[in-house]
């Protein structure tokens, strides 16, 4: 079966080697020959070749041509093949021999080098991908430039345990390819120094499923490592991003590696080489080697450049905060939504607005319980007032019959007086008028205690007027007249000289007034019969009205002289405790005070203090 | 009926009330007379019929109660219907206790007032001539001389002629004597009238 195919290999050779006569035909052109010693499908491979394809025609001499050969690590290192390979090489480009090698890998430039004084004498090269160590060990002569590669394994391990510092062990996977082998040395050198403290999960040489099955169970806090797996461990060649697809579909562990175009396909990131990016270093480094004047020296060597580079969905998948990134690391694929770009803006404006609202919620309803608490505690400080009013009626009632049943009485005496009169033969017209007009102001003076009343008994609001104060105590000392009589207790009032009228509630002041005089009343109740006496006086105080209700009482124990205004504070077996706090209460509304005190003589002694209506100094 | 010799004495310090109150009787064709209060009307005061007073019961200084009390510590027992703007029980009792005529409330009512009035006036003629009887009671036991006054008593309390003489140390002739005369003097024809003077002018 063997010799057939050599048989037609050979036809197929000379097939090729007409295509090249044909194109002798053409001008000469300046031609770049470029080796490959990967597979020239792996992606890798395709975007550096994309690149320096694009770079070196754009940069290059104009009629530039680039040949592309892939070398085949079989054919290479068979020491049968090989010369044949050369011997095509000489048939190829024998006529037209490139004017520059570009040799891409390690196996590329020891071939390049190796088979360059039959192949292409005068050709420099300029190789790519190759390690230092390799250049080092090769010694190039000096018409030998190219891009270094740069592993970035150590950074890469570096890279993964400051995202991931809990980090205890590492997969580390490695392909069968002679390539993965060459790798594979130097990535375990810098395993070993980076991460020689952490556990080795070694996976290098297994087939890809067994790798899959394995990186499917990792034990937590361990990081999936590796660089290349051009061949597994069954000896199947790995296409493409086969590998990479395969562990990062099933790896229970983030995956690091040290390519560019890894990640974004289930990679989380690493100190990376893009492949573009090289090929365009080595396309323009290749061109101006083909630029330079005649006998000039190469440009030196560089090195091609690696950055940390991550993928955004998988940092948020392993939970790594995107402040552990280095500064400068590219993260790839970030949520390009509103939310993803400024989720860190938006979720602190969102707190402020939260907070702001909760605060603003907070004070609304805090200022909805206060409006509440206020007027719940007024509508019972109205109550409480109403029913002291109430309290003060129901103890004024004697007192308060007595003081509509004088007038009508008088009104229906009067009455029955003029029909009597009109009755008689000659009646007196005159006495009859008399009567009439006593029963006008008798009524009217029942009607004005009625008035009163209903005022005292109306729950009202806070309403001032300009008041006379000593109408005001002329009014509460006829209301309590009748109750003071019944007690046998005698009421002075004493009218102060130009007492200016006060702005104020007529009905609370008034409900002070009688809340004063019948403590008042109260106080003196144990004193003998002779001995119980209330005065209530007023007087002019600058810019104020006093208006003092003294007793013949027993005084306030002066223990008590704080409290008396309190609310509940009571001395009378059956009292609320409520009058003086309203008293109280009513005085500052109206923006004036109360106290209490003991006289001298004995006796108590309540002074309230109104200040003067408004514009009533000039007058008075 | 109220007679034209009668007097009606307000007192009341709520003066519009008296006065109207004054004006009704005084309509009705009674004899009126108002103070404002009760140390006026003790000052004052002068009834030469029947009289009887309306007094309120609550008044300054002296009220209507302890004008009764006054009243009833005077010669003159003035008969007392009270007024009074409510009607306080406890203290209409107290007054009702005291003899008291009445205890109204105001707004009066009519018929009660001249009744009460009446009754008050009547109280007062049978207080005025029982007083009249026992003045002439007095004036005729006056007469009498100091023995006559000692036979009078002793016969007054039952003693006979015999018990009387033995009493005074008398013979029975000289008190027999000493008692026509007394009988003529007191000018009694029994000796139950004679009692019923002697008790007459006691009070």
């Amino acid at each position: 079966m063997a010799r057939p195919s050599r048989l037609s290999g050979a036809a197929l050779g000379v097939l090729f080697l007409a295509v090249p006569a044909a194109g002798a035909s053409l001008p000469p052109a300046r031609s770049v020959l470029v080796l490959y010693g990967f597979d020239p499908f792996a992606p890798a491979v395709v975007a550096f070749d994309t690149a320096l394809h694009t770079t070196l025609l754009a940069e290059g001499p104009p009629e530039v041509t680039i040949h592309n050969e892939v070398l085949d690590p079989e054919v290479v290192g068979d020491p049968l093949l090989q010369p044949k390979l050369r011997a095509w090489y000489v048939v190829r480009y024998g006529a037209h021999p490139p004017e520059l090698v570009v040799a891409v890998g390690e196996m590329a430039l020891q071939f390049a080098l190796e088979g360059r004084a039959e192949l292409w004498p005068e050709a420099p090269v300029v190789y790519s991908g190759v390690d230092e160590k390799v250049v080092d060990r090769l010694q190039p002569p000096p018409d030998v430039t190219g891009v270094l590669r740069r592993p970035g394994v150590g950074e890469t391990l570096e890279l993964a345990l400051r995202l991931l510092p809990d980090t205890r062990r590492v997969a580390f996977f490695a392909g069968t390819a002679p390539v993965d082998r060459a790798v594979e040395v130097g990535t375990r050198a810098e395993l070993e120094r980076v991460a020689g403290a952490l556990e080795l999960i070694d996976l290098a040489g297994l087939p890809l499923r067994a790798m899959e099955d394995r990186v499917a169970r990792l034990p937590p806090e361990t990081i999936v490592f590796g660089v290349t797996l051009f061949r597994d461990g069954t000896g199947r060649s790995i296409r493409g991003t086969e590998a990479v697809h395969a562990l990062a579909s099933r790896a229970d562990a983030p995956l690091f590696t040290t390519h560019a175009h890894l990640v974004g396909l289930g990679v989380l990131g690493g100190w990376v080489t893009d492949y573009a990016q090289v090929g365009e270093q080595t396309g323009r480094l290749a061109a101006r080697v083909l630029g330079r004047s005649p006998g000039a020296a190469l440009p030196p060597r560089e090195v091609a450049p690696i950055h940390p580079a991550v993928d955004a969905r998988q940092l948020a998948r392993w939970h790594v905060p995107e402040s552990r990134l280095p500064p400068g690391t590219e993260i790839l694929f970030p949520d390009t939504s509103l939310w993803g770009r400024h989720r860190r803006t938006i979720v602190s404006v969102l707190a402020v607005l939260l907070l702001e609202a909760s605060l603003i919620a907070f004070l609304l309803v805090e200022r909805r319980r206060r409006r509440a608490a206020e007027a719940e505690s007024r509508a019972s400080q109205e109550r409480i007032a109403h029913i002291n009013r109430l309290g003060t009626i129901a103890e004024l009632s004697g007192s308060l019959a007595h003081e509509l049943s004088g007038p009508l009485g008088a009104v229906v005496n009067n009455a029955r007086a003029a029909r009597r009169l009109l009755l008689q033969d000659s009646p007196d017209l005159k006495e009859v008028r008399t009567s009439l007009g006593d029963i006008e102001s008798a009524a009217d003076r029942a009607g004005q205690v009625i008035g009163k009343l209903r005022s005292v008994l109306r729950k009202d609001e806070f309403r001032p007027g300009r008041l006379d104060l000593g109408r005001l105590i002329q009014d509460a000392v006829r209301l309590v007249r009748s109750e003071a009589l019944r007690r046998r207790v005698t009421v002075q009032v004493a009218a102060g000289e130009n007492v200016p009228p006060v702005l104020g509630d007529e009905v609370m002041l008034l409900q002070v007034l009688l809340n004063l005089l019948l403590n008042a009343l109260d106080a003196v109740a144990e004193q003998p019969a002779g001995r119980r006496s209330v005065a209530i006086a007023t007087a002019a105080r600058s810019g104020a009205v006093e208006v003092s209700v003294g007793d013949s009482g027993k005084g306030i124990p002066a223990t008590a002289l704080e409290g008396v205004f309190e609310p509940f504070f009571t001395t009378k077996p059956h009292g609320l405790g409520m009058g003086l706090a309203i008293c109280r209460s009513i005085a500052e509304t109206h923006g004036g005070r109360i106290v209490a005190e003991n006289r001298p003589g004995g006796g108590a002694v309540v002074r309230l203090t109104l200040p003067a209506a408004p514009g009533q100094e000039a007058a008075a | 009926m109220i007679p034209s010799d009668a007097k009606v004495f307000v007192i009341d310090d709520d003066q519009a009330f008296a006065a109207s109150l004054a004006r009704l009787l005084a309509s009705a064709g009674v004899s009126v007379e108002t103070f404002g209060s009760a140390r006026e009307f003790l000052a004052r005061a002068v009834a030469e019929g029947p009289a009887c007073a309306v007094v309120d019961l609550r008044m300054p200084e002296v009220g209507g109660l302890e004008l009764q009390d006054e009243l009833g510590r005077s010669a003159r027992k003035l008969p007392v219907i009270f007024v009074s703007g409510a009607g306080e029980i406890s203290e209409s009792v107290k007054a009702m206790r005291k003899g008291a005529i009445d205890f109204l409330t105001k707004p009066l009512d009519e018929a009660h007032l001249f009744e009460a009035i009446e009754r008050g006036l009547a109280s007062d003629r049978r207080e005025r001539e029982e007083r009249a009887r026992r003045a002439d009671a007095r004036q005729r036991l006056a007469r009498l001389t100091r023995r006559e006054t000692q036979v009078c008593h002793l016969v007054a309390q039952g003693l006979l002629n015999k018990q009387v003489a033995a009493e005074l140390g008398l013979s029975e002739p000289t008190v027999k004597a000493h008692r026509q005369q007394v009988m003529a003097k007191l000018q009694v024809d029994s000796v139950a009238a004679l009692v019923r003077l002697v008790d007459l002018a006691k009070d």
